[in-house]
């Protein structure tokens, strides 16, 4: 059925209708991005365990990837953009390599392809199937988006989930999507710098606000909801509790509000505990994330299942990580 | 809603919403949509908004398939009744200069021509 009545029916059909042809919209949006081909390795140049980084520079045009600007090796350009992007993709390689032995987005040392300066005063990041792309914001709201490192990690990581996983981006298993893509960016940031989960901001985009803005960040998984309150931007609408679930068409159904649920259970479960989060509890959603059984259907139960499942395998049951785990999920309502 | 994807001839009672979505966090001041009520246009705005609605159908149906890309979304319907009869939806890539102007300042980008830069 072509997009476009389906886009019909999910607007005006019966609730079943609507529900059944947004997750078909969604799945055959997948499928499409799949039969894009990935950059592929470069044989000559590519060695596990390093990364293969090219940054460009999309000149404030919204064509892509744009001029070449930092190839892997390459000293600094003096272009902040270019070389925080350069930084952090880095810093998110090393993550994926020194932590779960992983080289690269497809864990066959992809080229990590970013481009910055893209449009004019633009204000996002995103992953589109192929390579990551970051706006320089507008200046009175947003700075630029590679300032910060977890942002251009959880864009990174929309590129591994892809390759896993294939989450479909809506509803519940969008805000799964969403929240695994924040967990391994506050992961990148707190391994690059030795932080404990204690002692972490656990925010999302921090230093992406100017000072014009009323906010900590763009998301708290510490505390969902809480993260800005603007009379432009309006509040942060994420729950920290399944009784809070925001039922919703706006966001693709969610996925960036309702990411705060499983968001808020990574965190409990990370603070729980003593030792590092990317040796505690990250590796443990990092194996359910690569679970044959996660479906692309997912939702946060048929999840906290398989980490709770990952928790018992990696350090046994009733392990003090396996509690933190059940009770993380518990406290976040998603079971009981 | 119209059966076909063909634009509905706009009238007084026609009210076009558009909203942009998506993009790396919901940010519901930014969400609320831009309405245009064609009532309030004068007639020169109003052949601007229809070439450029007409202008559309060469575009492609958006995918909505990038984590954290953006999409606009446009919608008619009858301000009488709130009845959407025709919804387009554009991947931010490629939507229209006019269409991000009428999204961003409201109906008075349509003094413009919708294939202005």
């Amino acid at each position: 059925m072509p997009p476009h009545v389906l886009d019909r029916i999910a607007l005006q059909g019966t609730e079943r209708q609507r529900r059944c042809a947004q997750q078909t919209l969604q799945a055959d949006q997948w499928f499409r991005l799949r039969a894009s081909p990935p950059p592929v390795r470069d044989a000559a140049r590519a060695v596990a365990g390093r990364a293969d980084r090219r940054i460009h520079s999309a000149d404030h045009e919204q064509t892509l990837p744009g001029r070449l600007v930092r190839e892997e090796g390459q000293a600094a350009h003096g272009d902040a953009a270019v070389d925080e992007a350069y930084e952090w993709l880095g810093a998110t390689y090393r993550f994926y390599w020194e932590v779960f032995g992983r080289d690269s987005i497809d864990d066959r040392g992809m080229p990590l392809i970013g481009s910055v300066h893209y449009g004019r005063d633009y204000d996002n990041a995103f992953w589109n199937g192929a390579q990551m792309v970051f706006g320089d914001g507008d200046g009175d709201l947003f700075r630029r988006f590679t300032a910060a490192p977890e942002v251009v990690a959880h864009e990174l990581t929309h590129g591994v989930i892809e390759r896993d996983v294939g989450l479909i981006y809506a509803n519940q298993a969008g805000a799964i999507n969403e929240s695994l893509a924040d967990v391994f960016g506050v992961l990148v940031k707190q391994y690059h710098t030795g932080q404990s989960p204690q002692a972490a901001d656990w925010l999302i985009g921090a230093a992406l606000l100017t000072d014009q803005v009323q906010g900590r960040a763009l998301r708290s998984m510490q505390a969902p909801g809480t993260a800005y309150d603007d009379p432009v931007l309006g509040r942060d609408p994420q729950p920290g509790h399944m009784r809070d679930f925001v039922d919703t068409q706006a966001d693709n159904g969610g996925v960036h509000i309702n990411s705060g649920i499983p968001n808020r259970a990574f965190y409990l479960a990370a603070v729980a505990l003593e030792s590092p989060a990317w040796e505690s509890v990250g590796p443990v959603w990092y194996a359910a994330m690569r679970d044959a059984g996660l479906s692309r259907e997912a939702d946060f139960a048929a999840f906290a299942a398989l980490t709770l499942d990952h928790a018992e395998r990696l350090h046994g049951l009733e392990s003090r990580e396996h509690r933190a785990v059940d009770e993380a999920w518990r406290e976040v309502g998603v079971i009981s | 809603m119209s059966d076909t994807d063909e634009l509905p001839v706009l009238s007084g009672d026609t009210r076009l919403a558009v909203t942009r979505e998506g993009g790396f966090a919901y940010l519901p001041g930014l969400a609320a949509p831009r309405e245009i009520d064609c009532d309030q246009l004068t007639t020169l705005q109003w052949a601007h908004l229809d070439a450029g609605l007409r202008s559309l159908a060469a575009l492609p149906e958006a995918e909505r398939s990038s984590p954290d890309g953006r999409f606009f979304r446009l919608t008619l319907s009858s301000r009488r009744t709130g009845q959407p009869h025709w919804q387009r939806c554009l991947d931010e890539p490629h939507a229209p200069a006019w269409l991000v102007r009428l999204w961003r300042d409201g109906h008075t980008a349509l003094d413009e021509e919708a294939s202005s830069p």
